[in-house]
């Protein structure tokens, strides 16, 4: 999962990488995933040119004798869930945008004709059973 | 199953000619499978449990498996949480215009507590004080009369700016220091109100936020004659509440209590309401604390959490514990209350029944300490004794502190547009909309929530704060947490309780209609 | 009890169409709203200018009342009617009554028609023309005494007279000021807002819409009334209703097709209904489409006591106005009863000869007269 490596030159602690695919973990996931934990962990994010694909995500505990590999653990699941976030954002976003705009606006945006509503017309066949 | 009806000629039935037939249900399916995903948002509730909210607070808990399920649009209709997801508008299966406008409709039920813009007016009318409180920042013992009092000029601004808001409620209260050393500021205060209020028409209402010590009778006679409620501090047993609040002679208590009982003679009881602060000394006796509210006849008590803005300001990690403190003293204090309600007694704990009604109404709630976006300025406003205004007590008390960030301008060189329409209160407001704020807008507990951009600026250094590390964001998610426990796992005596604290019916309305609190 | 009535005569004078009028049996003013009741032929009679004359006794030709007043004679039954009452007359002879003062339980009959098609609607609708008979409806509010304390609006589907109902409703804010007015109505055409916008403009002074829903979720509301999209329609009519201050009703007929779900209907109507002035959760009436298909909808109430008592106690606790209307005391839990009206028309209002032994017969709203021939509760029993 992740490897050793010094963070900085002359560090004492160590830090353990993690690599994501971002082609199953988008990044706003990853930064939102990260963000969560900072509490506990300094997180660094790299990302090679090499290789487009992947980030690199360089995990630090913040206490010293914090448990960094529960932590990467921890993150991983974090992950999970934030990916599941990501998509529903961009399914429900626009929607949750519509609900707002609706619940100020003074007018029927989705169906303006509904409130000017030819009653007696009735384009809907409201008057009448389908 | 569903034959036509009867013949023509049966006995009743007069069927038209062109709606011979029943169709099944089957008829009524949406014409297309599958469903689209409405706003909402989760949390990891247990190991194998998920709570889902969406956007105006109505909830459902969801297997693992399930949840795994829904958002991989793979639920079947035919399961029994389907159905709940779909009536609670977290899915829609034929076209999600309807469940748009309902949430749309319950949306803005869920914001209507900003209508009408500023409604609590705090108006400072002397930084004096006979006490020297730990947690206090403003007020000034000793010193000479004129140079920390509100002048009759600025409070005439003042009034005028406050009428300026458009609500129609309009709630003053009256703050210090001691506001009752500067009595007669309250008086010219009271009276400038009701007089423009002739013909403004709008809903006054007066409070006096006291340490009561320095009440007469002749303070009483006014109050009663105005209208006027009191909101007296009130610590918990003598000990503690002498220690918090120290005064020469150490017999706040005392002077306190025999005031109180004045105070309730003259004013009906119920005009007479207690805060208290919690401190340090405070968190070992939650239930000692409570009991000392009982003891005297209040019906509810405010369990706040300790301020950051006492001598020594608390940041990071000593905020932080002070907060695992903070709840270990809550949850035993919200217990012992439960405990109590179950002997008998109706006691409520405001902080959980602003929550619950937020979990399980449709309603809004007007605690402008926990809005989104914040009540600073949009629901609450400050005027200090020289006429700085601010965006929140809290803001005031910044300033005393040294820290102006939070002044929106000044009675005597703004004007309303100025203060109300400037930027320190847009940045305010820009930043303290929790759907934008890195943390609380995937939040599941969002809709139940409220920024704190002050507290944020306080201990973290800016206005929209670090959700990880926030003593706030820690303290309000786990009480949530626990309420929704509560709700969930409590027996039926305690899920009905809380329920009861968050509608307002106190006793149980099926038995025989008797004391039933019906509007 | 006044019930509606429907009587027979003769046409002496042969009536070109029908006609209105409130009955008196004595000469009253102004004769063109009076229809004269009279026992006997009078000898010198001025009988010129009421809407007409009816009678028991039998009139011919020879007596030479005809052009002074139309004339219904022979008609049997006609003691029933009170002064007061309003009745039509048809050519035939058939008087109907339309309004009985005595009767608590009056109701507008607005149209045969309907929108929608309810599985157990007790009222079946026909597509017939009614376009005359906004103009009755007009007339017959002109009649109606205003001492009236409550007054129904019913049919079929009373917004499918669009334009004629708003019409309506101001007739009776004219005419009946003191009137209470109740339509109900399955809410559907309030899903334009302009009409519910022109009725909360009418600024009635007592007005209430009952309006059904049967379920939380639009599949099953939509197949009780056999209308699909009609659950839309309800609920964006509801909101345009709450949003320009029309006082709304929630009706929920209890079925063994809505009972299951009647605790999260309860619940659907609690966050999305929140300001419904009341909710009222019905026995089922069996008379017209609920005969026919009574196997699918009939359960024995105490059957499902459970939901009912969820369903209460939930809205009740959160400050909603319910009543349980059409259920018998002996089928409810006791601790419901404080929710039961006499709810049942008085004149299709009846008991078993057990409840003459029932202590609670008094507080008990009793059954419907059709159900006693068709199917009440197993557990009927006087309480003793």
């Amino acid at each position: 999962m992740g490897d050793e490596r010094p963070l900085t030159e002359g560090a004492s602690r160590s830090c353990l990488v993690l690599e994501i695919d971002l082609s199953i973990y988008e990044i706003e996931s990853v930064l939102r995933a990260c963000y969560k934990l900072t509490d506990r962990i300094y997180a660094h994010l790299n990302r090679d040119p090499a290789m487009p694909e992947k980030i690199q995500v360089a995990v630090l505990g913040r206490q010293p004798d914090e448990d960094v590999e529960a932590l990467l653990g921890e993150l991983c699941n974090e992950l999970i869930d934030q990916q599941i976030r990501t998509a529903l954002a961009r399914e429900t976003g626009p929607v949750r945008e519509m609900i707002v705009a609706q619940a100020f606006a003074e007018g029927n945006l989705l169906d303006p004709a509904r409130d000017d509503g030819d009653y007696v017309g009735d384009p809907r066949g409201a008057g009448s059973r389908r | 199953m569903w034959a036509t009806p009867a013949a023509p000629g049966a006995v009743d039935e007069k069927v038209s000619p062109m709606t011979g037939k029943f169709l099944p249900r089957e008829s009524y399916l949406p014409n297309r499978p599958g469903y689209q995903l409405l706003p909402f948002r989760f949390e990891r509730w247990s190991g194998d449990e998920i709570l889902l909210v969406n956007d105006v607070g109505e909830l459902v808990f969801l297997a693992a498996d399930l949840f795994a399920a829904l958002v991989a649009h793979r639920l079947e209709p035919r399961e029994t949480t389907y159905s709940e997801l779909k009536a609670k508008h977290f899915l829609a299966d034929t076209s999600p215009s309807v469940p748009i406008d309902l949430l749309a409709t319950k949306y803005r039920t869920k914001k209507s507590f900003l209508d009408g813009f500023t409604k609590l007016h705090l108006f400072v009318v002397t930084l004096r004080c006979d006490h020297s409180c730990h947690y206090c920042q403003v007020s000034r013992v000793n010193e000479a009369r004129s140079k920390f009092d509100m002048s009759a000029e600025t409070a005439e601004r003042a009034v005028d700016l406050m009428f300026c808001s458009p609500s129609r409620v309009l709630k003053v209260e009256i703050q210090g220091g001691e506001p009752l050393l500067a009595f007669e500021r309250i008086q010219q205060i009271v009276a400038l109100c009701e007089e423009r209020n002739v013909h403004e028409g709008r809903a006054l209402e007066f409070v006096i936020a006291t340490n009561l010590v320095p009440l007469s009778d002749e303070m009483l006679e006014f109050m009663r004659q105005h209208s006027i409620l009191i909101s007296m501090s009130l610590d918990g047993p003598e000990l503690l509440h002498n220690k918090n609040r120290p005064r020469k002679g150490n017999d706040s208590y005392l002077q306190v209590l025999r005031n109180l009982t004045r105070a309730r003679e003259v004013l009906a009881h119920d005009r007479v309401s207690a805060v208290m602060t919690t401190t340090k000394e405070s968190l070992g006796c939650p239930t000692e604390i409570v009991d000392e509210y009982v003891r005297l006849g209040f019906v509810s008590i405010f369990l706040r959490s300790i301020s950051p803005y006492g001598y020594a300001v608390r940041t990071g990690e000593a905020l932080r514990y002070e907060t695992d403190q903070f709840l270990a003293f809550y949850k035993a204090a919200l217990d012992h209350i439960i405990e109590i309600n179950r002997r008998g007694i109706n006691f409520v704990e405001v902080y959980a029944q602003i929550l619950l009604t937020r979990i399980l109404t449709p309603f809004a709630t007007g605690y402008v300490d926990l809005q989104s976006p914040a009540g600073t300025g949009v629901g609450a406003v400050a005027y200090n004794y020289d006429g700085g205004v601010y965006a929140s007590d809290e803001a005031r008390m910044l300033a005393a502190m040294g820290d102006e960030s939070f002044r929106l301008g000044s009675v005597h060189d703004n004007s309303y547009e100025e203060i109300f329409g400037g930027e320190t209160l847009r940045a305010l407001i820009a930043g303290s909309v929790l759907e934008t704020l890195p943390g609380c807008a995937d939040c599941a507990f969002l809709p139940f929530c409220g920024a704190d951009p002050v507290f944020h600026w306080r201990t973290q250094g800016d206005i929209v704060g670090h959700r990880p590390t926030s003593a706030f964001c820690v303290k309000n998610m786990a009480i949530l947490r626990h309420l929704l426990g509560l709700l969930r796992n409590g027996d039926s005596f305690v899920r009905d309780l809380l329920t009861s604290w968050a509608t307002g019916i106190r006793s149980h309305p099926v038995a025989g209609a008797e004391g039933v609190a019906r509007p | 009890m006044s019930l509606p009535i429907s009587l027979q005569g003769k046409d002496l004078t042969a009536l070109s169409g029908t006609i209105l009028g409130r009955i008196t049996s004595t000469p009253r003013e102004p004769r063109a709203d009076h229809i004269l009741k009279l026992e006997s032929r009078p000898e010198d009679a001025d009988l010129q200018g009421y809407v007409a004359v009816i009678t028991a006794d039998r009139w011919d030709e020879a007596l030479g009342l005809k052009g002074m007043a139309p004339v219904v004679h022979s008609v049997t039954g006609l003691e029933a009617l009170a002064d007061g009452d309003v009745v039509s007359l048809t050519p035939g002879g058939h008087v109907r009554s339309l309004y009985r003062i005595n009767s608590p339980h009056n109701a507008l009959f607005a149209t045969e028609r309907c929108n929608s098609f309810c599985v157990m609607c007790s009222q079946p609708p026909r597509s017939v023309d009614d376009s005359s008979r906004i103009g009755e409806l007009l007339r017959l509010i002109d009649l109606i005494d205003p001492g009236t304390r409550e007054l129904g609006i019913t049919g079929g589907e009373p917004t499918l007279l669009k334009s004629g109902l708003l019409r309506i409703v101001e007739r009776c804010k004219e005419r009946l000021p003191g009137t209470a007015l109740h339509i109900l109505s399955n809410g559907r055409l309030f899903y334009y807002g302009s009409l519910a916008q022109q009725l909360a403009a009418l600024a009635h002074p007592d007005l209430m819409i009952g309006i059904p829903l049967y379920s939380d979720l639009d599949v099953e509301h939509d197949w009780v009334v056999q209308a699909a999209g009609a659950f839309d329609e309800t609920m964006i009519g509801l909101q345009n209703l709450g949003r320009f201050g029309v006082p709304v009703e929630i009706r929920v007929v209890i079925h063994r097709q809505t009972f299951r779900r009647l605790p999260q209907l309860a619940e659907f109507i609690y966050r999305n209904v929140p300001f419904a002035a009341h909710v009222a959760l019905m026995g089922l009436e069996i008379m017209g489409f609920a005969v026919a298909n009574l196997d699918e909808l009939w359960i024995d109430p105490v059957d499902y006591q459970h939901e009912l008592v969820s369903a209460v106690q939930f809205l009740a606790c959160r400050g909603l106005n319910v009543s349980i209307y059409n259920h018998q005391l002996c089928v409810v839990p006791r601790e419901l009863w404080s929710f039961c009206r006499k709810s049942i028309s008085d004149w299709k209002n009846d008991y078993l000869p057990k409840c003459a032994d029932c202590r609670a017969r008094d507080d008990c709203g009793g059954f419907f007269s059709s159900a006693l021939q068709r199917r009440v509760s197993r557990h009927i029993a006087p309480i003793v």
